[in-house]
């Protein structure tokens, strides 16, 4: 007998987030060294015997003091840059003045047609095309909805 | 095997912070007390472009959605790129509906690249939006990314910040955590660097000035929105990422899917790095070499993470014959554990923050956010090793890059 959707949706759901619960205790497998600090503090007795006495907090702070400089470092390097970037193409940026518009004629040009043509694909609202073997745009129909919509009342 | 060791660890995790830290400079300096538009004094005429092939299934809702747009002044031009499903039916529906609608049927399939190049010939606009067929744009999405190109004559590109739209399922629900996390903040921090990577091609709204000087789109190239993001920072344009400019897209939702689409943006990756390799060395170009290290840093990563993984195993295995230099005792360090882990969740939170002012309870997404380390690395990493020799020793250039429909799971 064919098990209902629902049933078959929720397995999958809580298969989904047993998995991930497994995921989740593979990331605390990671934080265990952590864990196992914080336990020892809950002990204040052997934490101090272990991590004062015998010198097991010297490798955390160890590698901290090199996160911390190489984070620093990053800091300092990205504000640097980001200063720089801002200063050199923001304030003293050459190009104020917005680009001209590309013109009709110069997408003619481009698209090796004429200028006739491009503004017929332009103006259509159903088009049909195809490119050749230079990857150029070859016209093959306007649609008759063209005319039966008129042409088109916004754009430049 | 030391060294290689060493980079594997520190690597991600010196890159999380500087993520973490570029993006909320970027929070900072331009998110935080912009909550509504600018007000312009006039808008320009802006076409959007929106290329399908075989998408009976989306592009209504996505058509609908362009109409909807709060923006004035825009027409929408559909490229059929040679569908063979309902698609045609539908667009011809939409066209009658809609006045603002056109549509550019190709004869045959010609590929992303080319359907766009077809949109934008029969546009008259300056700003071309593109959109995937599969893609539903916000309504002020073009209010916040038209700005952009008004305050800056640099600027060619605005990409916008995509939100995942099919939350169902385990892949779905990992991406969300990844577009929050990563794409976005990675993004972030290279707009305040000076040089994006890549634009998102899910939308995205170009100059059209920007697209005539440097050849339009590519369709040699596997991912055109990566090469057309190098060719235009190659010629000295900018590229701003506004994460305001929200869309809601479809993620793939199966392995098989997802592992497409990941080895697509691999070969594109690379096909860009090896591509523009030879400019690199001009000192004009110095914007680009941070992104350009990066890439390479992460494309070496993924192949000393494998070498790792597998060292570690011949350790692990066979103990006593295999050589001691090549030894990797230990695939999880004490210290550093906590560290990389610490940071990891670190990352994810604070990704998540970022994004929770444009998506609500996105919080809720954090239980699933651990699989993005344990499962998402290797098939990035994979993915980067299968994609680099496909590309380095790919015979000869392949003329349209054919597009197909990303898996999108279950309807």
């Amino acid at each position: 007998m064919k098990a209902p959707m629902y049933s078959r949706a929720g397995m999958r759901h809580l298969t989904e987030i047993t998995i991930t619960a497994f995921f989740w205790a593979a990331w605390l497998y990671l934080i265990m060294p952590l864990l196992s600090l914080l336990l020892w503090l809950a002990g204040v007795h052997f934490f101090v015997e272990e991590m004062i006495v015998r010198g097991g907090y010297e490798a955390l702070l160890g590698e901290l003091l090199h996160y911390g400089l190489v984070v620093l470092g990053m800091c300092t390097v990205i504000g640097l840059w980001v200063s720089w970037n801002r200063q050199h193409y923001g304030d003293h940026n050459l190009r104020v003045r917005q680009p001209a518009p590309v013109k009709p004629e110069e997408l003619a040009q481009y698209v090796s047609v004429s200028q006739e043509e491009l503004h017929a694909v332009q103006d259509a609202r159903y088009l049909r095309v195809t490119f050749d073997e230079r990857d150029q745009l070859v016209l093959c129909k306007t649609n008759r909805k063209d005319k039966e919509s008129g042409p088109r009342t916004q754009g430049p | 095997m030391q060294a290689i060791s060493l980079f594997v660890f520190f690597y991600p995790l010196y890159m999380a912070f500087f993520w973490m830290i570029g993006s909320i400079f970027f929070f900072y300096r331009r998110e935080r007390n912009h909550r509504t538009p600018p007000v312009l004094s006039e808008y320009p005429f802006v076409s959007i472009l929106v290329p399908c092939h075989n998408e009976e299934r989306t592009i209504h809702a996505t058509v609908e959605r362009l109409a909807s747009s709060r923006y004035p002044n825009f027409d929408i031009i559909v490229i059929d790129d040679g569908s063979r499903d309902r698609t045609a039916a539908i667009l011809e529906k939409l066209a009658s509906q809609h006045k603002r609608v056109r549509i550019v049927t190709l004869e045959r399939n010609f590929g992303k690249a080319m359907a766009l190049r077809a949109g934008a010939m029969a546009s008259r606009a300056e700003f071309l939006m593109c959109v995937d067929a599969d893609a539903l744009l916000a309504e002020d999405a073009l209010l916040w990314m038209i700005p952009h190109f008004l305050s800056g004559a640099r600027v060619a590109a605005v990409t916008g910040n995509p939100r995942v739209q099919n939350k169902r399922g385990l892949l779905a629900r990992i991406q969300i955590g990844e577009f929050s996390s990563i794409i976005g903040m990675v993004k972030r921090s290279q707009r305040d660097i000076g040089r994006i990577f890549t634009v998102s091609g899910v939308h995205v709204c170009f100059r059209r000035r920007a697209l005539h000087e440097t050849g339009y789109w590519s369709p040699e190239t596997v991912t055109e929105d990566i090469d057309i993001s190098w060719r235009l920072q190659m010629h000295y344009w900018d590229i701003r990422y506004e994460p305001r400019a929200l869309s809601w897209i479809v993620v793939p939702e199966t392995l098989i899917g997802l592992w497409r689409q990941r080895l697509r943006w691999a070969r594109g990756g690379i096909e860009a790095a090896l591509k523009y390799a030879p400019l690199m060395r001009d000192w004009q170009r110095r914007r680009m070499w941070p992104v350009y290290l990066e890439y390479w840093l992460g494309a070496a990563w993924c192949y000393a993470w494998a070498l790792t993984v597998v060292f570690f195993l011949f350790t692990w295995l066979l103990p006593a014959l295999w050589p001691r230099a090549l030894a990797v005792e230990s695939v999880l360090p004490k210290w550093t554990g906590v560290v990389l882990a610490a940071t990891c969740l670190l990352q994810f939170v604070v990704g998540l923050f970022l994004d929770s002012h444009y998506e609500k309870r996105l919080f809720g997404n954090l239980y699933w956010a651990i699989w993005y380390p344990m499962v998402y690395w290797m098939l990035s990493s994979l993915t980067t090793i299968v994609a680099i020799p496909q590309v380095v020793f790919r015979r000869r250039q392949v003329r349209h890059a054919r597009w197909r429909s990303p898996d999108r799971g279950a309807p």
